[in-house]
């Protein structure tokens, strides 16, 4: 007993990435469920009409979250694209911005119009002040990440406001995050709006869901991989969900063999 | 005067940022609503400050470690690495901003961001993944009836959420869906309320200049 | 094995695989990558603002004549006088704008958004029906959980009043149902931190290794 108690650590360790790299590299192909917030927001981008909709998209997230929000962030651009739904990209987190990019470098490749179907209006600092200047005032950021003048970006025609979006979008991994945009815009103002998070916010994000002031959520990486499952375009989300689940499972027998051990070494005192 | 005109500018800027939402009239003497204010001044204001504000850290973490190499500290050649590492971002960086139609440039950047920072920021967070692994093994006990309780909906939620739960037993899924949005959303949401409450109470202190902490000492 | 010829792709597994050096003991290489991360996001903060000050302040100053902007820039400078021995307490002014925005910004809209309105989203009635209108026992049940759940826990929370009698045992479902929310959010802190890792290892098998 005494053995299992003193396991060293990096045993843990090996077990933990052998249990994560098999499925990466022999999938298994395990199905997913969907969650109704995941449908939620399927549900409403699908019903925008891209002849006068434009969704905007807030990447509030960086490297270090991008694991879990990247994927989702991808499956909703895929969506849009797919919809033919033009969209604005802003960020409050100085990260943002590169997220961004890398969505807009592959969109473009495909033929994308940067300025006319997609943007980047870059970083705003100042947090949930900054939130609020740009939800009374679109325009307020004055030129976009490669220095056009907003005003006269084709995307960006007849929006004033936060609400003259059909739909907002937050990818939220922090603060300032969903419930400065529910503060700012939402209640305030009536916006839209809708969040994916990382999967450690979703305890905390489900009042916000329950009350109506989120209309939908994505929960972390399965939320992208349910996303990936309604559009029907595979992704990094349901890649990393066979992974997932044999990370969870040895997790759980981690804990298990860890009090199995705790309580036989306590009787045998 | 030190400790006073700090207090006045807090509370004018607090109050006039407070009544825009909720006043619609003009301000006698200004002849324009709270909410002009905020909107053509004081927001665009704190944007500019806010800016400042985050090169105050790295101004910081510059003086320091440029101490320590001048001091030649332990690990001062580490030091060296973190100050070439800023000094090349910032500059690179900085380039970007302020010529931002030069796309050459931009994917210059976003090399080194896509492949130095990026990776290191995520990898520096990816590990923790092994040290909660660690700790499930070694410290997460039923040691109580509460503790078992924690456990035990920690578990569910753990099979619940993996895929391969509905697999073992499709009421996983259903278990961990009201978990979630019942017992953890009361949970969640008392706590919104409470912090809502105490919030509210420690912003009405800041702005009665009865809390003046962030002002510092004497 | 397809391994990656990309010099790129190499410099991201190294940066990954020196920072997991840590798993295995305390080491230079790791000490090293530690410093060179914080140097390049501190850098990246660094030119971000500079970029947010001429965007916001310097380009509308000068085209558009905006002289009102000269108090922000000024607060801007002052902050940095923390630095200058015998002058820190300028940055004071700069610090109490901030935070009186802070303040004003947040004071009724958190009570508001996070008090009221979750307050709200709890008067719900008990008793759930059906659209045929037959009472619904499990949403019945949830109901009934969300509403006295609530206020068991803040019951649990309420230290002004002796935790006594009726109370106590208010107080006590309460303990229970917050055992039960903390259980979750760790079940989630699990998901969430295997996510991140699942992704690092997908770029060194896939990208880097080329084996998925």
């Amino acid at each position: 007993m005494n053995k299992l108690l003193n396991v060293d650590r990096r045993i843990i360790y090996v077990i933990l990435v052998i249990a994560l790299a098999f499925p990466l590299i022999r999938p298994l192909g395990i199905p997913l469920l969907v969650n109704d917030s995941t449908t939620a927001v399927h549900a409403i981008i699908e019903g925008l009409d891209p002849a006068t909709d434009v969704v905007l998209l807030s990447f509030d997230y960086g490297p270090s979250s991008a694991g879990d929000i990247h994927p989702q962030a991808t499956a909703i651009v895929n969506h849009l694209t797919k919809r033919g739904i033009k969209w604005v990209g802003v960020a409050f987190w100085a990260d943002g911005p590169m997220m961004a990019d890398l969505l807009i470098a592959d969109l473009e490749a495909q033929g994308g119009k940067y300025g006319t179907d997609f943007v980047n209006l870059g970083f705003m600092t100042g947090g949930e002040n900054a939130i609020r200047s740009f939800a009374v005032d679109a325009l307020v950021i004055p030129t976009d990440i490669r220095g056009n003048k907003t005003a006269d970006l084709p995307v960006m025609q007849g929006i004033k406001d936060m609400n003259d979006f059909g739909f907002v979008f937050e990818f939220a991994s922090g603060t300032p995050g969903y419930e400065a945009f529910i503060r700012q815009a939402v209640d305030p103002m009536g916006v839209k709006f809708a969040a994916g998070v990382v999967t450690v916010s979703v305890t905390g994000a489900m009042p916000f869901y329950n009350s109506g002031q989120l209309k939908g959520l994505l929960q972390g990486l399965r939320g992208a991989a349910e996303y990936e499952l309604l559009i029907g375009i595979p992704g990094d989300g349901a890649a990393a969900m066979d992974a997932s689940s044999l990370g969870h499972l040895v997790i759980v027998g981690f804990i298990l063999v860890g009090n199995f051990a705790y309580f036989f070494s306590k009787k045998k005192k | 005067m030190r400790r006073e005109i700090p207090f006045i500018i807090t509370l004018v800027v607090g109050l006039v940022f407070l009544l825009a939402p909720l006043t619609a009239g003009n301000i006698p003497l200004v002849g324009q609503p709270f909410s002009f204010i905020t909107a053509t001044y004081f927001s665009p204001w704190t944007t500019i400050v806010a800016a400042f504000a985050t090169g105050l850290a790295s101004v910081n973490l510059l003086r320091i470690h440029a101490n320590s190499i001048s001091r030649k500290r332990a690990g001062w050649y580490n030091s060296v690495a973190l100050v070439f590492a800023l000094a090349f971002f910032f500059v690179y960086r900085t380039a970007v901003e302020l010529l931002p139609a030069n796309k050459a440039l931009a994917a210059g950047y976003a090399n080194y961001f896509n492949n130095i920072l990026s990776p290191l920021s995520a990898a520096m967070f990816a590990v923790l993944a092994f040290y909660i692994a660690s700790a499930s093994y070694r410290a997460f006990r039923a040691r109580s009836l509460e503790a078992t309780v924690l456990l035990v909906a920690a578990v569910l939620v753990m099979i619940g959420a993996a895929p391969i739960g509905a697999e073992i037993w499709d009421q996983f899924p259903v278990i961990q869906r009201w978990l979630l949005a019942v017992p953890n959303m009361v949970g969640q949401r008392s706590i919104i309320i409470g912090a809502a409450i105490g919030g509210f109470a420690t912003s009405l202190r800041i702005l009665l200049g009865l809390e003046r902490g962030h002002l510092g000492g004497e | 094995m397809n391994i990656s010829m990309d010099i790129w792709t190499w410099v991201m597994a190294l940066c990954i695989l020196s920072i997991m050096s840590f798993l295995y003991k305390e080491n230079p290489v790791y000490r090293l990558a530690e410093h060179v991360f914080v140097g390049c996001t501190a850098g990246h903060f660094l030119g971000v603002a500079v970029g947010n000050i001429h965007r916001f302040g310097w380009v509308p100053l000068n085209t558009k004549g905006d002289y009102h902007l000269i108090i922000p820039l000024l607060l801007g400078v002052m902050l940095y006088a923390r630095f200058i021995k015998g002058y820190a307490w300028v940055s004071r002014w700069p610090i109490a704008y901030i935070v009186g925005n802070g303040v004003g910004l947040s004071l009724y809209s958190n009570l508001w958004t996070s008090g009221f309105q979750q307050a709200r989203a709890t008067m719900i009635n008990i008793l759930a029906k059906r659209p045929d209108g037959t009472i619904w026992l499990g949403r019945s049940l949830n109901n009934t959980i969300i509403v006295l759940g609530l206020m068991a826990i803040l019951a649990y929370f309420i230290f002004s009043i002796p935790q006594r009698g009726p109370v106590r045992r208010v107080s006590q479902a309460g303990r229970w149902l917050m055992m039960i929310t903390f259980g979750v959010s760790f079940g989630n802190v699990v998901a969430g931190r295997l996510n991140l890792l699942i992704a690092q290892l997908s770029n060194l098998l896939g990208k880097w290794l080329g084996v998925i």
